[in-house]
């Protein structure tokens, strides 16, 4: 056989063994559940969810950013409690959570997947006062049983944990035994949304446009007034933490129009700090880890922030703050 | 002798002169630099060599910036505008044009061993450094990243199908296609960073829509923004369009033009 065809046959021959590599880890991919990042037992979920947000805890716990500034649960106060009440450890025990809101976390869900023996974290809540109340599937404890804001925490099976409001608690629990239509299995908005989460993320949150409900609707410009947010319908958001911090967004503005007016603003935003660089250049670089992309009617946000950034920002809060 | 036989013959002889010459290796160690980046990025991690950019996002840079803006671009000009240069130059244009083989076959024949031999060399290349680098971190999640690889190599092959169409049309048009190919790719081809319209009046507009990758812009480019990212059946449409018309062109031209060898 000549040289030149041998070369191009060896050629072809690495390629079409990546491609068929890329097919196997394509369908074999260990990140990828039952629904984009999401595990089968999310599909019990509410119906009603407004927002998804999701965390790979074993990526968290691996990373620059909780090696350095560990687990600070106590800024959320329903996870707080949670990690009060089952003496959980995030890097030993838990490998996801989810939560499932439709305002906030306060009225959410939460769903924790992780290697845990449900009968040992029973007993412990047992122990820490949570009343045992009997369920189709495993077990459910009542917390503040006779207080203003009773929590619930379900046990419906080894390595499984659901918690929030009671009634919220008991229909994830229903919905185990039959995902029908007050599962999140019959919310095609959210699901869609999920779907175009890449598995693999460490944390990801998707949302239509109640999420971002309590953003200003017009934003104040000098010299020329405000500026009209264009409304969102919807937001899927993926982010990274090693090796730097990453987040990719992609937000649908509902038309192509909307879609240029945010890019407009967002860039216009960038370009205002990438002009006081030479006055402050952690704004500089700041900018010049943002991009964004418009594609018809969705807009795309992509930013890394590497830690020596991070640390620089962080230094400038209490030094802000002494100097005020 | 019927068209497609005499390309094919064409295409095997071309094909032995294209694969082992010094433009091959010279292009093959550009096109396998990637490569060697991923080696050592791999290297520097194992070393606990703290990166600032992840093991894909380096890939998605490599692909954005260095094959798609740059080297695939450069390779398709250096080896296209030499497939009847090079027959000219080296006086062996008489003895293909005397054959009893219509004109056009040689073009395409040759056109054909350019598109083999430049596939050969930048798609093993982009494949092995989307494994070294994607893998960098763990192989969680590349299941996820796997369509943007033939997303990519399916980039790769356009843009050297209509930068080689281009450049074919130049090679046949003009003594000395280099310098006009140059400023075609540098400075023309720069239009693309500015926004509005301006982007789809290039080639390279069209190419970038098509990757995912968007790397951060620098310096003038954060004020001026990234650009619109067009259709991705509009970029597929137009530019086998363009690769089509420049590569007609370049047959009709050749099949008609007088070649006079200097003595």
């Amino acid at each position: 056989m000549p040289r030149g065809r041998l070369v191009v046959l060896v050629s072809f021959a690495v390629v079409a063994l990546g491609v068929l590599a890329g097919l196997l880890a394509l369908v074999l991919d260990p990140a990828r559940a039952a629904v984009g990042p999401l595990a089968a037992e999310g599909l019990a979920l509410p119906a009603d969810t407004r927002f998804l947000a999701g965390v790979d805890v074993k990526r968290l716990t691996a990373s620059p950013l909780y090696r350095k500034y560990g687990w600070d649960s106590s800024r959320v106060e329903s996870l707080n409690e949670l990690v009060e009440a089952t003496g959980l450890r995030p890097e030993r025990d838990l490998d996801q959570v989810v939560v499932a809101g439709r305002s906030g976390i306060a009225d959410g869900v939460v769903l924790v997947l992780g290697r845990f023996d449900v009968s040992r974290l029973g007993a412990t809540l047992e122990s820490r006062g949570a009343a045992p109340r009997t369920v189709q599937e495993g077990a459910l404890y009542v917390l503040d049983a006779n207080g203003p804001r009773p929590r619930a925490i379900a046990l419906p099976a080894d390595g499984v944990l659901v918690a929030g409001a009671v009634a919220a608690v008991e229909t994830v629990i229903a919905n185990q035994s039959a995902n029908g239509p007050a599962s999140l299995a019959a919310n095609e908005t959210l699901l869609g949304l999920l779907r175009r989460v890449k598995p693999g993320a460490t944390f990801w949150i998707v949302g239509d446009r109640s999420l971002l409900a309590g953003l200003p609707a017009e934003l104040p410009v000098p010299g020329s007034g405000t500026v009209r947010i264009p409304p969102l319908k919807s937001v899927v958001a993926t982010g990274d933490l090693e090796p730097v911090i990453s987040l990719a967004a992609t937000a649908d503005a509902g038309d192509a129009a909307a879609a240029r007016s945010l890019s407009d603003l967002l860039q216009g935003l960038i370009a205002l700090a990438a002009l006081q660089a030479a006055r402050d250049p952690v704004l500089g670089e700041l900018a010049s880890g943002v991009s964004v992309t418009t594609e018809e009617a969705t807009v795309h946000v992509h930013a890394r922030v590497p830690y020596e950034l991070l640390e620089s920002l962080r230094r400038r809060g209490p030094a802000a703050e002494r100097r005020e | 002798m019927a068209f497609w036989p005499a390309a094919r013959g064409v295409l095997g002889l071309a094909l032995e002169g294209m694969i082992w010459s010094r433009r091959s290796l010279v292009m093959a160690v550009l096109l396998g630099l990637p490569v060697l980046f991923a080696i050592v990025y791999r290297a520097a991690r194992a070393a606990s060599v703290p990166p600032q950019l992840g093991g894909f996002e380096l890939y998605g840079h490599i692909v954005a910036l260095y094959y798609v803006r740059n080297l695939l671009p450069l390779a398709a000009l250096f080896y296209a505008t030499a497939l009847v240069a090079d027959e000219v130059e080296g006086r062996t244009l008489t003895y293909l044009l005397t054959r009893p083989i219509r004109r056009g076959s040689i073009l395409v024949g040759k056109f054909v061993a350019y598109v083999a031999t430049t596939l050969c060399l930048a798609l093993p290349a982009d494949v092995l450094t989307f494994f070294l680098l994607a893998t960098a971190h763990g192989a969680s999640g590349l299941g996820s990243r796997v369509p943007d690889l033939f997303r990519d190599l399916g980039v790769i092959a356009l843009a050297l199908l209509v930068y080689g169409a281009l450049f074919t049309l130049l090679g046949v048009l003009l003594r000395r296609p280099v310098i006009p190919g140059l400023l075609f790719l540098f400075a023309w081809e720069l239009v693309a960073n500015l926004p509005g319209y301006m982007p789809r009046l290039t080639i390279t507009g069209y190419l970038r829509s098509l990757t995912r990758h968007r790397p951060p812009e620098e310096g003038l480019g954060v004020l001026l923004g990234q650009p619109e990212v067009l259709p991705a059946a509009l970029c597929l449409g137009v530019l086998i369009t363009l690769a089509l018309v420049f590569l007609g062109a370049a047959a009709w031209i050749f099949s008609r033009r007088d070649y006079v060898m200097e003595q």
